[in-house]
């Protein structure tokens, strides 16, 4: 019994405790463990695969450079470089897209599997990976590079896997392009599947005896900083009128929890602006750019230089991908922001399995379901979702011409809504992504997005030596404002059909005002006649980046690697004036303390600076003034949408929100300065004390969430402030590119290269990201001297 | 003694070979061919188990490159030895109990 019941411990753990038996072996476990650059000094695996000689290079700050004599070497070798760095890394990601996560961290990973395997990642990325492969460039691209990844798993001794396959006894899987499809269907998801489409239903629900809800969830920001002016865009007109938040096709309340729903972080999104050479120091545009997403370790990307006779591209890569996603060649730098189209619908299934069913279903059978009053037949299967250390689970998967069905459940209701989602369709963002890197001007680069681009919706920033532009590349539904905000009903059409026409999609090229930006705002004013979406992000960090830009006459690339970390918070200078007036006129209602800290802030100059304990007491603020305010209405802001801070602010200064009873019912009247004095004692009592760097810590968990591999830094910045920075969420990526000749280009991510965790290289970078000071990459056109780098391997006969 | 040196080979050659669980039918084995007293001979199993994974475990770390053991002892401050000693405490008990059960099978065996 002592045998078998320490052999079970040892394969399987205990709670947190890893399975140490694979591990802790001698020959084939941890002690074995071989450092990835040592497998690629000694690894020949390589050779038969190429055509002809490749030299793999690490320069002295860490940045991978590849060069190769044809495109083909080239990718194959990256593949290879990438595997070696992030194995582990990028086959985890494609599994939690394949929803197939649960057969290596066990029963914590079900819920987030079924609700991929439901929303049916792996047949899309299926469609796209044969899309991809209808064109020839890029289907090379995809088989090189699967191959270099697979070329490096076989030149793996038992002992070789990277560490994280031995805790969880797994082995790697083979690369394809069909994974590099799913991690191309996990960002698309990433910045596509924020839907709050439930979470609106719920409160419009709960609210439904009430009028005016329309006044808290508007569609368009009142002070908006749009980056598309009628001065740049030539498509005016007049909108079509809104669709208004009824729910007259619910025949039930929509009650289901959110829980087992991965939600993607609300706060993903990036910054990107641009000065044409009239405003730069060197005469040339500048460039800059910061993905913000949730912090992980191994790092999001990977920094590595490519060279073929056909491309010379720097930047970022996605591990998993082939080419650069991020970044600049001799000609063209690039980079991106999310655009926020609202892409993702939900309709409400109702199964009739016998003709007499028409109401809710248990989920039994799901053959059948209505639209109107007719039966449509489903599409399904059901698939064994394998679970390490637990039971098997089955889970349905049912597909109706509106989308896959996706069960949101509770412990007595079961509702069944299919997703109308952009990123269910065939799509080749790889094609976009490779022609980018070989790209030459801002007119190459509009040309990819508007011919190859459909998903996620992005703002790309473009700069050659003379043009700088930006272009909304995405298809965005045709549809009036406001539509699909809400769940719907089932009907024989989906929420869309078409798409905004491809000539009308905003852009503009070298505005008078000669800068351009993006920072995931309503991109369009009043003038333009389509609608993309309600209110992603606030124009927060828009408005302080064109304040910053406007007042500037000649920016050097430390003028904006400076910007990059500007903690300034413009949501406080809007807000916090009005709000201590509010308090100034019931002042007598405060402790002798209280007031004190109340003279503090008036002194404060709104920057989130670590040291800080004012971003801590107005974040908390704001956070008690909304639960104040609306969880009378709606309780809990997971299940129910809140208005936001904006829309708050503006009841605030008004001194009461009202609204009236529909039908003889009883309205809902609230007065809103007693509760901002309420929220001020409240978070005067939790956090005055608290510095912002102690509340706001940058924390980057290991995807496997293990706290040895946890790494920290105390940083300044907030959500709202252009150094965007969150405790768990923040910039995953800054770059700065000046189109000088030779272009020149700072960068850097948190973590490192290596996405080894016993690895120095895991976290080389922390303290830089933490500090915001970029380093200027090395940018040859030939292999560096080899006194110039920590690893140069050649291969196929290379020096 | 000879039959301890085998063992321990034994040991080396299965480790090389084969998962490290195989190392509790070793201990089975072992138990039922050398049986003893059932505790005594689990005893000695770990003994000679414990040095050997010691010895495997130190120089496998150090001639792989690999330094994890000093990143080990860097991260949780503790010498690197006493990881090596923790894993071969964990694996030889693997052998120990296989001992423990191999013997008392063996034993039970006897008994008419």
């Amino acid at each position: 019994m002592v045998l078998l019941g320490w052999l079970a411990l040892l394969a399987n753990g205990w709670g947190s405790l890893p399975p140490l038996g694979q591990m802790l072996s001698p020959f084939s476990g941890l002690w074995s463990y071989t450092p990835a650059s040592s497998v690629l000094q000694k690894s020949h695996h390589l050779n038969r695969h190429l055509n002809s000689a490749v030299t793999f290079q690490q320069d002295r700050q860490g940045v991978f450079h590849i060069f190769a004599e044809n495109d083909e070497d080239l990718y194959l070798a990256q593949g290879f470089l990438v595997a070696s760095q992030r194995l582990f890394q990028m086959n985890f990601i494609a599994r939690v897209a394949e929803g197939r996560l649960s057969e290596w961290v066990g029963p914590r990973a079900v819920s987030t599997d079924i609700f991929f395997q439901q929303m049916d990642l792996a047949r899309a990325a299926a469609k796209s990976a044969d899309k991809m492969m209808d064109e020839p460039f890029t289907a090379m691209a995809l088989e090189a590079y699967s191959r270099g990844v697979n070329a490096y798993i076989e030149s793996l001794h038992r002992g070789q896997v990277p560490i994280e396959y031995k805790l969880l006894g797994a082995k790697p899987d083979a690369w394809s392009p069909y994974r590099v499809a799913l991690l191309q269907k996990m960002m698309t998801y990433l910045l596509t599947g924020g839907s709050r489409d439930p979470q609106l239903t719920r409160s419009v629900q709960k609210a439904a005896e009430l009028s005016g809800l329309e006044k808290l969830f508007p569609l368009w920001e009142k002070e908006a900083a749009p980056s598309i002016t009628a001065e740049d865009f030539h498509v005016r007109g007049a909108r079509a009128p809104s669709v208004p938040l009824s729910l007259d096709h619910m025949d039930s309340p929509f009650t289901a929890g959110a829980a087992a729903v991965p939600l993607p972080h609300p706060g993903n999104g990036s910054n990107n602006w641009a000065v044409s050479g009239a405003k730069s120091r060197s005469g040339f545009p500048l460039l800059a750019g910061d993905t913000h997403l949730t912090y992980q370790l191994p790092a999001q990307w990977v920094a590595l230089h490519l060279k073929s006779p056909t491309q010379d591209v720097i930047g970022f890569s996605l591990p998993g991908s082939p080419g650069v996603i991020i970044g600049t060649n001799r000609h063209l730098a690039w980079t991106v922001t999310n655009g926020g189209a609202d892409v993702l619908d939900w309709h409400h299934i109702t199964w009739a399995d016998s003709p007499e069913s028409t109401g809710l279903s248990s989920g039994k059978g799901r053959q059948f379901y209505l639209v109107g009053k007719n039966r449509r037949k489903a599409q399904g299967e059901r698939r064994t979702l394998k679970v390490r250390g637990g039971l098997n689970r089955s889970v349905s998967v049912t597909w109706t011409h509106l989308g896959p069905v996706v069960d949101f459940k509770t412990d007595q209701e079961s509702y069944s809504l299919a997703a109308h989602w952009i990123g269910h369709e065939a799509t080749k963002e790889v094609t976009s992504f490779l022609k980018l890197n070989r790209a030459q001007s801002v007119e190459e680069c509009f040309d990819t997005l508007e011919k190859d681009y459909t998903a996620p919706q992005q703002n790309f920033l473009c700069a050659d030596r003379s043009n700088i532009g930006l272009y909304v590349a995405g298809k965005v539904p045709l549809r009036p404002p406001g539509a699909g905000r809400l769940i719907l009903a089932a009907t024989e059409e989906p929420s869309w059909t078409e798409f905004v026409p491809s000539a009308h999609i905003p852009r503009a090229l070298n505005p008078e005002r000669g800068y351009l930006l993006s920072a995931n705002q309503q991109i369009y004013n009043e003038s333009y006649p389509y609608y993309f979406q309600w209110l992603y992000r606030p124009s927060h960090r828009a408005r302080r980046i064109t304040e910053l830009l406007g007042t500037g006459e000649s920016f050097s690339p430390e003028d904006f690697i400076a910007f990059q970390k500007d903690a300034y918070l413009v949501p406080a200078q809007k807000t916090l004036p009005e709000l201590l007036r509010i308090i100034e006129e019931q002042k007598d209602q405060l402790s002798s303390e209280e007031r004190a800290y109340l003279s503090e802030l008036k002194e404060w100059d709104y920057q989130a600076h670590h040291w800080l304990t004012h971003p801590t007491f107005f974040h908390q603020w704001w956070d008690e003034i909304q639960a104040l305010l609306w969880s009378e209405l709606w309780p809990d802001p997971d299940l129910y949408l809140w208005p936001r801070m904006d829309t708050t602010f503006e009841w605030i200064q008004k001194g009461e929100v009202h609204l009236a009873g529909k039908e003889g019912n009883e309205g809902w009247t609230r007065s809103t300065h007693p509760v901002v004095l309420e929220a001020f004692k409240k978070a005067y009592t939790s956090s005055a004390q608290k510095s912002w760097g102690e509340s706001n810590l940058a924390t980057f968990p290991h995807l496997l969430r293990l706290p040895l591999w946890e790494r920290s830094r105390v940083d300044s910045g907030a959500e709202e402030s252009v150094h965007a920075q969150s405790g768990h969420h923040g910039a995953t990526l800054r770059m700065v590119v000046s189109l000088t000749y030779p272009p020149r280009i700072w960068g850097h991510h948190p973590g490192g290269p290596s996405g080894d965790p016993l690895s120095p290289d895991y976290e080389a970078w922390m303290d830089e990201w933490a500090s915001g000071d970029l380093m200027e990459w090395v940018y040859p056109e030939e292999p560096l001297p080899t006194d110039q780098t920590v690893l140069s391997v050649g291969y196929g006969g290379a020096p | 003694m000879i039959r301890l040196l085998g063992f321990a080979a034994a040991m080396v050659v299965l480790l090389w070979f084969a998962p490290w669980w195989a190392l509790a039918p070793l201990g089975i084995g072992a138990g039922w061919l050398q049986p003893g007293r059932a505790r005594s001979s689990a005893l000695r199993y770990l003994t000679v188990s414990f040095v050997v994974l010691f010895a495997l475990t130190w120089i496998i770390d150090a001639h792989s490159g690999s330094a994890v053991g000093h990143l080990l002892s860097s991260e949780l401050g503790a010498p690197k030895w006493m990881f090596y000693c923790a894993s071969a405490f964990i694996l030889a008990s693997v052998v120990a109990a296989g001992a423990l059960a191999g013997s008392s099978l063996s034993q039970l065996k006897k008994k008419p």
